[in-house]
């Protein structure tokens, strides 16, 4: 199937009135979690995932895709208005996004922000719709020891990049390995640190995990740390279109977040805001005026908030294309289809073309239902800042507790949710980044399956891994990945101490 | 901060150390025939060298900043939150969905700061009704009944 005659096959699949209202919807609650600060769209698709699970394949993964990539969009309307970031993709956004509002521009940050993350998401999903399947065409020559690699490259490359100490990244990337060990092993049948507890053979569910580490983390977070309403800076209608010469500073800014966004994403790590920190400092560098960056420069916004929706999209290739993802959002996303028994994989493309198709489909549609929900409605979103955060957290704690008990009706389920909770807030007050968690927990099984798999094709041979060009040139970016940074820092030092 | 994460990581070494004396416990197989305890020893062998990597980057190389623990009403808030969601845990085999919701909403809501007493009420009768007709009734997930059933 041409990409042209897959979109057009996956718009007969989105334009039916189910698929039509998922993408609306996602959109929706996308906006919202984008807008409300806390709870993230890893933790609302954890939240959902149960109510998904009576739904199509191609409808649960075109709506949960929708609240992916539509907290992108909502994520600024707080940056630019209270200075509060609704999610970490949006924290540059905060810089100059506020600075601008104090200006009496809110109106034009929000309109280019809005248009930027169109263009970014139209952008990306025009890549993604050729770059997937190229891909996953290329993948099948891929056998176990290749994904072997891939996902140990996807593990270590997050710990990597997301700026915590490396080997505290790497503690709690093992533990999310670890929980992913407990349970009935497929291939054996033996019971692996089950203690005795039945219900554990099941293995520890992935939800659960992330609906505590994020969803009741953030809940207790915010309950003792409970502030006031958030001061919000007030804007007309008309003010909303940004003026001429504001226009003709952010396309460069947006064309190129867009294209920088994607590349990121394709990267394992949380791509959606480094891609942000990355556009920032491209802009800055690029510009006439650097210093205006940090005072209100509309390029400051245009770049990173349509780099975060690109990346968005990006990070999708490898998660459709192979059935690996290297975020945790799209970790989630590739949990919706495991729950609903679909097989991922390079075939997911030509074996279940109603989902690839569909969600790309879904993507023009919902990108153009986020401008219209983003740019003149976004005094409705700011007005939900308004509601009390007494009845927002209590909301959102009783759904993560009934959304976690129904995906298995088990009251297990329900201890790890608390028991994570608590963990997770313990892990955020140490500063421990909980992100690799999410992705050793979907990863560890591939990873261990694969492992397995490769010895038994080479006969107990470990040099597998390394003899196959493709395993073996992963692994050397992998090791590159590894010891390249301390190996310059090492330098570095012994350079200050031969000048010195 | 240092001591609190020299402890933690510290913890972390003793329970990966647990955690791959378990690992031991199970069938290694052979190289070609791989089996269920072979792959949690590289996973328990990882952890070990995490742990000891962190404990020598907290000695050498301490992280700055004080580390914030809540205090006085901060912290109230936070236990009766906590304890709340582990008391709808615990409650909602015996008590059912709906008594368990209408305690948690409502201790939330107090604690949280909502004054008005009527609105206390009244928004924990909806949240609690509309997660029971949300999931009990639309999406037909069986909830407990507890003393209703």
């Amino acid at each position: 199937m041409s990409p042209l005659e897959g979109l057009l096959y996956g718009f007969s699949v989105c334009l039916s009135m189910k698929n039509l209202l998922a993408v609306i919807g996602g959109s929706i609650i996308g906006t919202l979690v984008g807008v409300l600060p806390g709870i993230g769209p890893v933790g609302a698709i954890a939240l959902l995932l149960p109510i998904t699970m009576g739904m199509s394949s191609d409808t649960s993964l075109i709506m949960l895709a929708g609240i992916y990539y539509g907290s992108m969009y909502g994520g600024s309307t707080t940056s630019i208005l209270v200075n509060v970031p609704g999610e970490a993709t949006s924290v540059v956004t905060c810089l100059d996004g506020y600075q601008m509002a104090k200006k009496g521009r809110a109106g034009a940050a929000l309109a280019v922000s809005a248009v930027g993350s169109f263009v970014a998401g139209t952008m990306g999903v025009v890549l993604l719709m050729f770059f997937a399947p190229l891909l996953a065409e290329y993948a099948l020559s891929f056998g176990p020891p290749e994904y072997f690699a891939i996902a140990l490259l996807g593990l270590f490359a997050l710990s990597r990049i997301t700026g915590a100490p490396f080997w505290q990244s790497v503690l709690v990337l093992g533990f999310g390995l670890a929980i992913a060990t407990v349970g009935l092993d497929a291939i054996s049948f033996v019971q692996r640190y089950t203690f005795g507890v039945v219900q554990l053979t099941q293995g520890i569910e992935l939800v659960p995990v992330v609906m505590g580490l994020f969803g009741v983390a953030e809940v207790l977070t915010i309950a003792a740390e409970a502030g006031g309403l958030p001061e919000i800076v007030k804007m007309k209608f008309r003010e909303l279109f940004p003026t001429r010469k504001e226009w003709r500073r952010s396309w460069g800014p947006m064309f190129r977040g867009s294209c920088l966004g994607f590349f990121w994403g394709l990267i394992p790590g949380p791509s959606t805001v480094l891609s942000t920190f990355a556009s920032y400092k491209l802009e800055k560098s690029l510009s006439k005026h650097p210093e205006e960056f940090g005072t209100g420069a509309i390029e400051a916004v245009a770049g990173p908030e349509s780099a975060n929706n690109a990346a968005a999209a990006g990070a999708m290739v490898p998660m459709l294309s192979l059935g690996i993802p290297f975020t945790p959002g799209a970790a989630m996303l590739l949990a919706a289809l495991l729950i609903q028994g679909v097989p991922t994989g390079p075939l997911l493309i030509s074996a279940r073309p109603e989902i690839f198709w569909g969600v790309v489909a879904s993507m023009y549609i919902g990108n153009v239902a986020l401008l219209i929900l983003n740019f003149p409605l976004v005094g409705v979103w700011t007005s939900i800042l308004k509601i009390p955060q007494a009845i927002l957290i209590a909301l959102i704690l009783l759904l993560t507790l009934v959304g976690a008990y129904a995906i298995n009706n088990s009251m297990l389920d329900l201890v790890v949710l608390i028991v994570m909770g608590i963990l997770g807030y313990l892990f955020r007050k140490i500063k421990f980044d909980v992100a690799p968690i999410v992705v050793a927990l979907v990863l560890g099984p591939m990873l261990e399956t694969t492992m397995r798999e490769s010895l038994y094709i080479s006969r107990g041979d470990p040099t597998i891994f390394f003899t196959r060009p493709i395993s073996g040139t992963i692994l050397a970016i992998l090791a590159i990945m590894l010891v390249a940074p301390p190996l310059w820092a090492l330098m570095r030092k012994w350079g200050k101490r031969g000048t010195a | 901060m240092q001591r609190v994460l020299l402890v933690v990581d510290i913890t972390a070494l003793i329970l990966s150390l647990l955690y791959l004396v378990g690992a031991f416990g199970y069938p290694r197989g052979t190289m070609d025939q791989p089996g269920p305890g072979l792959y949690p020893i590289f996973v328990g062998i990882l952890l070990v060298i995490a742990s000891i990597g962190s404990i020598v980057t907290d000695l050498v190389k301490p992280a700055q900043g004080e580390l914030e623990i809540p205090k006085g009403k901060d912290l109230g808030r936070l236990l009766i939150v906590a304890g709340a969601a582990a008391a709808y845990v615990f409650l909602l085999p015996y008590a059912g969905h709906l008594l368990s919701a209408i305690m948690l909403v409502f201790i939330v809501l107090h604690t949280m700061g909502l004054t008005s007493w009527p609105m206390k009420i009244g928004v924990t009768i909806v949240i609690a009704l509309g997660s029971y007709y949300l999931f009990d009734i639309l999406l037909m997930v069986p909830l407990p009944r507890g003393i209703f059933s």
